[in-house]
């Protein structure tokens, strides 16, 4: 979308964890969203796509998995708090220090932009990827 | 402290919105009190606005100690709250959109909170209809809130949804609901950052060119995103790059300075838009011409200097560049 897409990952996003790795997205919107605005998230790691199954989003204490998201419409994603996603991830064994290609794929859906004859709401799409070092 | 509706203000302020500084905010290094801080220390026109939804966490839920907190900030830097951009999501369920009365309770909710931060003014938006701002009247009443519908492009002042509204401020004769110009629905010409950002992404020649052509087309900016679907595809547009087309008239319209003559009275507050200054002007949009306008139609009250360059750029100060925004413009409207 433009230059606001360079929060969703910034340098310190990635950690190894015993059980995969926890990445730390941030929002390309300018305001604070529910968490039900998530309408699509996707991530890489070098190149591999992770299954949704295999992620959960923790956000102010509160830990979700990504099926609950879309009813999550009275759950406040304050704008300048990134999404903690904890992914179980057991084939590429994460080493602190090494460079691992990261792939976003973020998609908002926007609840006062309404687009179309159906009034949908708008979904504001973002894609970055970044080589990050694993903490 | 007392709600900013006691304050006189003759003819056209500047005022500043929080919005202009989005990139700065993103960057995590300012938390909202050291960022009012900094709009005190570099001297900006000290009547301030906030966008509920981005400033404050957890808004419109906010604790008594925070309510103190920043009532205390404003006194301290020497700020006015003036405005609150508050929005109606009407689609925040995924799927059955909010009733009229959810709608109104939902932006009631954000007035009652603008007022005992102080403030005076809400901005709301397009989603929250004619029959959500009758059913509104009643809170901004009791709360000493005017309520002003932004008029935002594609919303000019032919959109049949505007033409509802002025029917219905007509009907109701009350000056607790009004109107909020935003000056991309007067602009001549689509910024020069939002066309290079556009090649820079990749589209092609005959896409910009299209864009251009529809927009410079005398019908109603609403009316034009229909050709621009129909001729984008036609010249190989994806659906994102048509999407991020779209954007142009979803921020720029061509509504004549002088057409806001007509919804003078109804002004509650404005959003002086802006994307760049260059050799202290904005090359899109004929300040001048609005400024002289808005002086010599009377009004009195503020206009947020809200560069929203942020959209296409980052390598620009939303400090430095409201500042600039500022000057100019108080020296427009000292002429």
């Amino acid at each position: 979308m433009g230059p606001l897409d360079k929060n969703i990952l910034k340098d310190d996003a990635l950690k190894a964890t015993a059980s995969g790795f926890n990445l730390k997205v941030r929002s390309h919107w300018y305001r604070s969203l529910p968490l039900s605005s998530l309408g699509n998230l996707q991530v890489k790691i070098n190149g591999l796509t992770i299954p949704h199954t295999q992620i959960k989003i923790e956000l102010d204490g509160a830990i979700y998995s990504m099926e609950q998201v879309a009813s999550l419409y009275k759950t406040w994603w304050f704008v300048l708090d990134p999404l903690a996603l904890h992914i179980t991830e057991n084939n590429l064994q994460l080493k602190k220090g090494n460079q691992y290609n990261i792939e976003v794929e973020m998609g908002l859906l926007i609840p006062y932009v309404l687009t179309g004859k159906e009034e949908k709401p708008l979904l504001a799409a973002s894609i970055v990827s970044k080589n990050l070092t694993c903490n | 402290m007392e709600n900013s509706t006691t304050t006189k203000v003759n003819g056209p302020v500047m005022g500043t919105t929080l919005y202009a500084f989005t990139l700065d905010w993103l960057s995590g290094k300012y938390t909202l009190e050291t960022m009012l801080a900094e709009v005190a220390k570099r001297r900006l026109c000290n009547a301030v606005e906030v966008i509920g939804f981005q400033s404050i966490k957890g808004f419109p839920e906010v604790s008594n100690a925070f309510v103190k907190d920043f009532r205390n900030w404003m006194d301290k830097y020497e700020l006015v709250p003036f405005s609150v951009a508050v929005h109606a999501d009407v689609a925040i369920r995924n799927g059955e959109k909010l009733s009229i009365d959810e709608t109104v309770e939902y932006v009631a909710r954000q007035i009652e909170i603008a007022s005992k931060l102080g403030f005076s003014v809400v901005r709301s938006q397009m989603t929250a209809k004619a029959p959500v701002m009758r059913k509104l009247l009643p809170y901004a009443e009791k709360f000493k809130i005017k309520a002003g519908k932004e008029l935002h492009s594609p919303y000019t002042l032919v959109h049949p949804e505007v033409i509802a509204l002025r029917e219905l401020y007509e009907e109701l004769q009350t000056p607790y609901l009004g109107f909020v110009p935003d000056f991309g629905n007067s602009m001549r010409a689509i910024p020069k950052g939002m066309l290079d950002s556009f090649r820079k992404d990749g589209m092609t020649e005959p896409l910009i060119e299209l864009i251009q052509k529809i927009w410079l087309n005398d019908f109603p900016t609403h009316e034009k995103y229909a050709q621009l679907q129909q001729e984008g595809l036609a010249l190989g547009g994806t659906p994102a790059q048509l999407g991020r087309l779209n954007m142009v008239l979803s921020l720029f319209s061509r509504q004549k300075p002088e057409e806001w003559l007509e919804v003078m009275p109804q002004i509650v507050h404005i959003h002086g838009k802006f994307y760049s200054m260059e050799n202290g002007e904005e090359p899109s949009i004929d300040y001048p011409a609005l400024m002289k306008v808005f002086k010599q139609g009377g009004y009195n009250g503020y206009i947020s200097s809200e560069w929203e360059g942020h959209l296409f750029t980052d390598e620009v100060s939303g400090f430095d560049i409201v500042k600039e925004h500022q000057e100019f413009c108080t020296r427009l409207l000292a002429e």
